[in-house]
């Protein structure tokens, strides 16, 4: 191998190395195993862990920042059963430290898995994701009035047609006379 | 010659008379205690069948109050096949309605009789078959275990047997045999409508208008998670069954219009048909 195949090659390394650094290139002081930033979604919380069906609860994703260097320009994902809530942009994370990130959400009936995952705008950190099981109550369907009124209804109907007969024969006899 | 009033309290009084005479025939007949057999039997295996099977019960008393009232759209569509099936076809077939033309009755108040006995009985039948689940769910989940919808899914299933008798009394009306009538009735809301309300959910057409589709809120008021849902990922769970539950205000409508326009189309063409 002469030299200027090793510089070649050299150079391709290199590009390739910056290459793959682009999509990391808003987070500042990028750290960690894989040169992924040490950050992650330490904890998640919900207003209210026992919601109704349409009730507005807040989402909070704790992230946590592992590494020794401050991180800016990280987002967070929401997502309940891998459908996509809201990505909250622009976060910084001192180093050493943690960040509270909330959201709302209008509740959906049956059980979920939410989840909150680290990510900068252009790809996410896919072992920073936390989940947690969320059950939202269905709101009860209907009142009994509605179903009431419908037999009341039934009932009137046959109580006019027990009288309806009369009534005619009796019409009918007035026009006669 | 008698004023209105006193004609209508006739009329009222004749119609009772129908009434008591109806509801002898049916326990004569021996329908009532078929259909109580019946209301006994299905909600009695659903708690007989996990016992001896050594099965644990469903977790929550809403569960297996839903699981129980499964089948009793079927015990509906029985019972008002049963009740309502030969009410006028029977008559005819059998060429008893002659008898009729000698009575001072009006055929209106022998009509109304029949309807209001098959009511009757059919919502006997269904209160037999709440009160046996009922026993079971306080059996199992003790007495705070009786979940709150249960009244609505009885009242639900009062309104759906109520469209059930009233559409069997049409045919029953239509058509010259009992057989037919009873049968038509019968795979009508067994076959026919079901059949009709997925082939439109096929063609993403929401089959609101069709009420065995409105029948099944009986056991969705008791909201319960489909057994589908859950778990991680994308679960086609929740939406799946949203968009397949009838609302419940159209749903209740949808039935007590049934039951009112079948009675009235059903007496028209009772009250005006024929003894060859």
């Amino acid at each position: 191998m002469d030299m200027t195949t090793t510089k070649i090659s050299i150079m391709i390394a290199l590009a390739m190395v910056l290459l793959l650094s682009i999509p990391l290139s808003t987070v500042t002081n990028a750290q960690g195993p894989g040169g992924l930033p040490d950050v992650k979604v330490k904890n998640m919380t919900f207003s209210n862990d026992n919601p109704d069906e349409n009730d507005l609860i807040t989402i909070t994703a704790l992230v946590w920042n592992n590494g020794s260097k401050n991180l800016t320009g990280l987002t967070v994902t929401f997502s309940y059963d891998g459908t996509n809530i809201t990505t909250v942009k622009n976060i910084s994370v001192a180093a050493n430290s943690t960040t509270t990130v909330p959201i709302t959400w209008k509740a959906i009936k049956w059980t979920h898995t939410m989840a909150a995952v680290v990510g900068t705008e252009k790809a996410v950190f896919p072992k920073s994701v936390m989940s947690k099981t969320l059950k939202v109550n269905a709101n009860p369907i209907g009142d009994p009035w509605t179903i009431l009124g419908a037999l009341v209804a039934v009932v009137i109907t046959i109580v006019i047609a027990v009288a309806f007969p009369a009534i005619l024969s009796s019409m009918k006899k007035k026009k006669m006379k | 010659m008698l004023s209105l009033g006193e004609d209508i309290k006739e009329d009222i009084v004749h119609t009772l008379i129908n009434v008591r005479y109806e509801l002898r025939k049916h326990f004569r007949r021996k329908r009532i205690l078929i259909a109580v057999v019946l209301a006994l039997i299905i909600p009695i295996l659903f708690y007989i069948i996990p016992k001896v099977r050594n099965v644990s019960f469903a977790s929550t008393s809403v569960a297996f109050m839903a699981n129980s009232l499964g089948f009793i759209n079927i015990l509906i569509i029985i019972s008002a096949a049963m009740f309502a099936g030969d009410a006028v076809s029977g008559e005819f077939e059998t060429r008893t309605a002659l008898l009729s033309l000698s009575t001072p009755q009006r055929r209106s108040s022998i009509f109304i009789g029949k309807y209001i006995a098959s009511l009757l009985a059919v919502f006997a039948i269904i209160a037999f078959y709440f009160a046996i689940c009922g026993v079971e769910v306080l059996g199992v989940y003790g007495l705070g275990g009786m979940p709150e919808a249960t009244g609505k899914s009885f009242l639900l299933c009062l309104l759906y047997g109520t469209a059930a008798v009233s559409m069997t009394f049409f045919y029953s009306s239509v058509l010259k045999g009992v057989m037919s009538s009873t049968l038509l009735s019968f795979f009508t809301f067994l076959m026919i409508l079901p059949i009709v309300s997925a082939l439109l959910q096929v063609a993403n057409v929401e089959p609101w208008f069709i009420v065995t589709y409105s029948a099944g809120l009986m056991t969705n008021v008791f909201v319960q998670e489909p057994a589908f849902s859950g778990g991680g990922g994308h679960n086609m769970g929740p939406s799946a069954f949203t968009q397949s539950t009838p609302n419940f205000t159209v749903g209740v409508e949808v039935m007590a219009a049934y039951a009112i326009i079948m009675f009235i189309i059903a007496m028209a063409i009772a009250v005006r048909k024929d003894v060859e």
